[in-house]
């Protein structure tokens, strides 16, 4: 049953990225690319990692998507030319992923990580709330500070005036 | 499950129901009548708009994107439906119990932007495209205060399952509950509106209204119904669909007022609790207590809601961008932090 449903969402990932690969609709490859996050988030939700799941949604799916289909409608007809996706270096990009593809699966390989069986119950909000405030409040606030940077120079840069 | 499968049919008989409302709401503002035609006062007027709306062809412009017009219906109602997965009913039938409830509430019901642009987008139409990039800019800044307000709420409960969030309001609570938050007025054993998140935490009024303004900028409803306002962009995001697919939008539209209107009784207005306190030998709560006055309270207080929101579609006139924008960055979100500040130290040392 559990195994369908990983081979049915896996599908779910795989198949609208590769229809965005090859499309060259880009608003459609933009949409293909939200299905496959949502796979993604189906995935953690089988591995009952729900907190996971739902920041997938949220960050992903909500945030990065609405901001990428927002920037191809705005730049959509700029100097009269219409938008299109073009494969360029196909060859060239081909080998450097397959580098990068066999890198990622020897470095999974060698961390030692697998499936589990048996999955673990806990209160995630819970748990991963404590531990951001204890074992890893350093990065923690690193990231906050950074994105305050990111925030501050998004307004800086969406101010009008010509005075700095 | 039990409880998802409770508000299917619910939500279809609550919007025939809800657009009826609407225009007796807003023909009793303006002083006239509304539909009185069709059954007695006008009662079956929706059944007639809803078997012409079925009738209607299944118009597709030439120049449409097909798919990405026809599954932008699907999504948005899909989108909106699924946020009612994690609403629980009463006391035995909680929904789905994930540990990350609100969180996975909003998150799932933010995705209905994708589907508004999607129909913008794919009607190949400008006022429809113009109409999807207003809802777009309007529902992602507005999430903002609505998320922070939620977060408060939060806060003070400790969780962020709807049903703990319940529990914790009524009698049955596992903290005892303090009237205004002050220690020597215990409410635990008194229940009813007492032991209601607004009372125990005052504060949360404010919040309230920060929320109940953000929502209403979700459901793009009057004041803030820039993307379909009719009389600059037509009908805005959904100008090009009719028949069964515009009246999808029409049900996705009712659904979202639901569902912020239930989330706000959930998380300020004591949930499905009792609104009556025990007095003495009145045992007035635990008389109106139960898995069938649950259901009855929570729909109820929603229904307030939700007839408040039309009150407010009919009372108040159309913002401009640029105001829409001022009132979510520069007011709601600053007061929502704010009140977040005021929450968390209230908590921290008041109880």
């Amino acid at each position: 049953m559990s195994s369908w449903l990983i081979i049915g969402f896996t599908l779910v990932i795989v198949v609208p990225i590769l229809y965005m690969i090859f499309t060259s609709n880009i608003i459609r490859a933009a949409y293909a690319f939200t299905l496959s996050l949502l796979g993604l988030a189906a995935i953690y939700v089988l591995l009952k990692a729900e907190l996971m799941a739902v920041v997938q949604i949220m960050i992903y799916a909500g945030g990065v998507v609405v901001l990428l289909i927002f920037g191809i409608m705005l730049t959509r007809r700029q100097k009269g030319m219409e938008l299109v996706t073009l494969h360029r270096d196909v060859a060239l990009g081909a080998g450097f992923c397959m580098i990068l593809y066999a890198l990622f699966v020897s470095w999974i390989g060698e961390s030692g990580l697998a499936f589990t069986e048996e999955l673990v119950e806990l209160n995630q909000v819970k748990t991963i709330g404590i531990s951001f405030l204890t074992n890893h409040i350093l990065s923690f606030e690193i990231i906050a500070f950074l994105l305050l940077v990111a925030l501050v120079g998004a307004a800086f840069l969406a101010k009008k005036t010509d005075s700095i | 499950m039990v409880t998802f499968l409770f508000f299917l049919p619910f939500l279809l008989g609550f919007v025939v129901i809800g657009v009826y409302a609407e225009r007796k709401v807003a023909g009793f503002i303006q002083n006239r009548l509304g539909p009185m035609e069709v059954g007695p006062v006008g009662l079956l007027q929706t059944i007639a708009d809803l078997l012409k709306m079925l009738q209607k062809e299944d118009l597709r412009p030439r120049a449409i994107d097909q798919v990405l017009f026809l599954v932008a219906p699907i999504l948005i109602f899909g989108s909106i439906f699924t946020g009612f997965a994690v609403i629980p009913a009463n006391q035995e039938f909680s929904g789905s119990e994930i540990s990350a409830g609100v969180f996975f509430l909003l998150a799932i019901v933010s995705l209905d932007v994708l589907g508004i642009l999607m129909a913008g987008w794919g009607s190949n139409n400008k006022y429809a495209l113009y109409g999807a990039m207003r809802s777009a800019a309007q529902i992602v800044s507005y999430e903002i205060p609505l998320g922070l307000s939620v977060l408060a709420v939060v806060m003070v409960n400790q969780s962020l399952d709807l049903q703990e969030i319940s529990f914790l309001q009524g009698m049955s609570g596992k903290y005892s509950s303090y009237f205004l938050g002050i220690p020597a007025l215990e409410v635990s054993e008194l229940g009813g509106f007492l032991t209601w998140n607004v009372f125990t935490m005052p504060v949360l009024w404010i919040v309230f209204i920060v929320y109940f303004v953000a929502s209403l900028a979700e459901s793009n409803r009057t004041p803030f119904d820039l993307p379909e306002s009719e009389s600059e962009l037509i009908g805005g995001y959904h100008t090009e669909y009719s028949g069964f697919r515009w009246g999808v939008f029409m049900l996705s539209e009712y659904a979202m007022m639901l569902l912020t209107a239930i989330l706000a009784v959930i998380l300020f207005f004591g949930s499905w609790n009792t609104p009556f306190p025990n007095m003495g030998g009145f045992l007035l709560a635990e008389w109106t207590s139960g898995p069938v006055w649950g259901v009855f309270w929570l729909i109820s207080k929603s229904i307030v809601l939700v007839f408040i929101q039309m009150v407010i579609r009919w009372t108040y006139p159309r913002l401009r961008v640029d105001q829409l924008m001022s009132l979510s960055w520069k007011y709601l979100t600053p007061l929502a932090i704010l009140m977040l500040f005021v929450v968390g130290i209230w908590k921290l040392w008041l109880l």
